[in-house]
């Protein structure tokens, strides 16, 4: 008979089931997570898994990685950290909407500049969840949250869009519907050199889904699938059939030269090798 | 409301129940289900069915085509599928 092949990779002696909701789509990118790093044979020594603070960032306490759980929105600055003093591990960054582009803005974006060797994990579900429902930057335009009864005034950031301009080596979209395409989006992330993102639309049915009347947590990952398009198939359509749909796939791939090589030179250089 | 158990305790309880003769396409664990219904809700043949106790039942196990969409999409990782794909 055949086991569940993400258990290999659970922590022993951690209660389950998980803080996260029924319905949760944090659990879908947990297993589409697992289920890319067995694909590539990777041992759990040889990763790390670092995460700040929010619903999405209990994940290291639940996958049996090297883990660091950080302060708020610094989960990228720590990786960096891991990443330079030894390059030969594999680092993923879990993050949520708020951690990454509210607090943790700055060194999202710097980190991408730098082009710092590892890959981000965006767990966007368009709000603040684990604090009560505030709206978060990627919470769209009219839509509401807890702080916002009568819809939010603001526009919502493109966390892919915003990863490039900065200049990170590859970034790409998946939804928790399609935990495929997303396995696989990861699965080429974490080959990578150079910031890789993965934004994982994530649905939150118990706050984004109540307060937007969006229906539970299957309503959610349906309405997800009536309303994602690939990037290839959306490249085709006019634009009015793909403005206000989900886009995804890979946005933006480039080889580059990542941080740690080039701070490696630089050591040499210092050494007069 | 069912004790939380850790991964250890999930195994062997899994591979006490395989020993006992479970024989069905698809096995939930039911003390980490959270009753969400994705899996009932996303399978392509109409295998589950939510039980009495508001987990999932494999009601027509005789449909199943070992797809493995209720085991991606299970946010808690309690429903698999128990045998590969003949090839």
């Amino acid at each position: 008979m055949r086991m569940h092949p993400s258990y290999e990779m659970l922590r022993p002696g951690k209660k389950f089931p998980h803080v996260w909701c029924p319905g949760c789509g944090h659990g879908i990118v947990q297993g589409a997570i697992i289920r890319a790093v067995q694909k590539l044979g990777w041992s759990r020594d040889e990763m790390v898994m670092v995460s700040g603070i929010g619903c999405s960032s209990r994940m290291p306490v639940y996958v049996d990685f090297n883990s660091l759980h950080t302060a708020h929105g610094r989960a990228i600055a720590f990786a960096t950290g891991v990443k330079l003093h030894n390059p030969k591990l594999h680092v993923i960054v879990i993050t949520g909407d708020g951690d990454a582009l509210a607090i943790g803005g700055n060194h999202f974006i710097h980190a991408a500049r730098r082009n710092a060797d590892l890959t981000v994990i965006l767990m966007n579900n368009n709000i603040y969840g684990m604090t009560g429902g505030q709206y978060s930057p990627t919470t769209p335009i009219g839509k509401r949250a807890s702080t916002a009864p009568y819809g939010t005034a603001e526009r919502d950031f493109d966390p892919c869009a915003l990863a490039k301009a900065a200049g990170a080596a590859f970034t790409a979209r998946g939804v928790a519907y399609n935990a495929l395409e997303l396995e696989k989006l990861i699965e080429t992330a974490l080959t990578k050199k150079g910031f890789s993102l993965v934004e994982a639309i994530s649905p939150c049915p118990t706050l984004y889904g109540r307060l937007n009347k969006e229906g539970n947590a299957v309503k959610m990952l349906q309405w997800q699938k009536a309303n994602t398009i690939n990037i290839k198939a959306a490249e085709k359509l006019p634009m009015d059939q793909v403005t206000g749909k989900i886009i995804t796939g890979i946005f933006h791939d480039v080889e580059t030269v990542p941080y740690t090589e080039i701070y490696d030179r630089i050591i040499k250089k210092a050494q007069g090798k | 409301m069912a004790k939380n158990t850790d991964v250890m305790e999930a195994r062997l309880a899994i591979e006490e129940d395989f020993k006992k003769g479970y024989d069905l396409p698809v096995y939930v664990y039911k003390p980490w289900c959270k009753s969400c219904e994705i899996c009932v809700a996303f399978c392509p043949k109409n295998v589950l069915e939510m039980g009495e106790d508001r987990k999932p039942v494999v009601a027509r196990p005789e449909d199943c085509i070992l797809c493995k969409q209720c085991e991606i999409r299970c946010p808690d990782l309690a429903i698999f599928v128990t045998r590969e794909k003949k090839k």
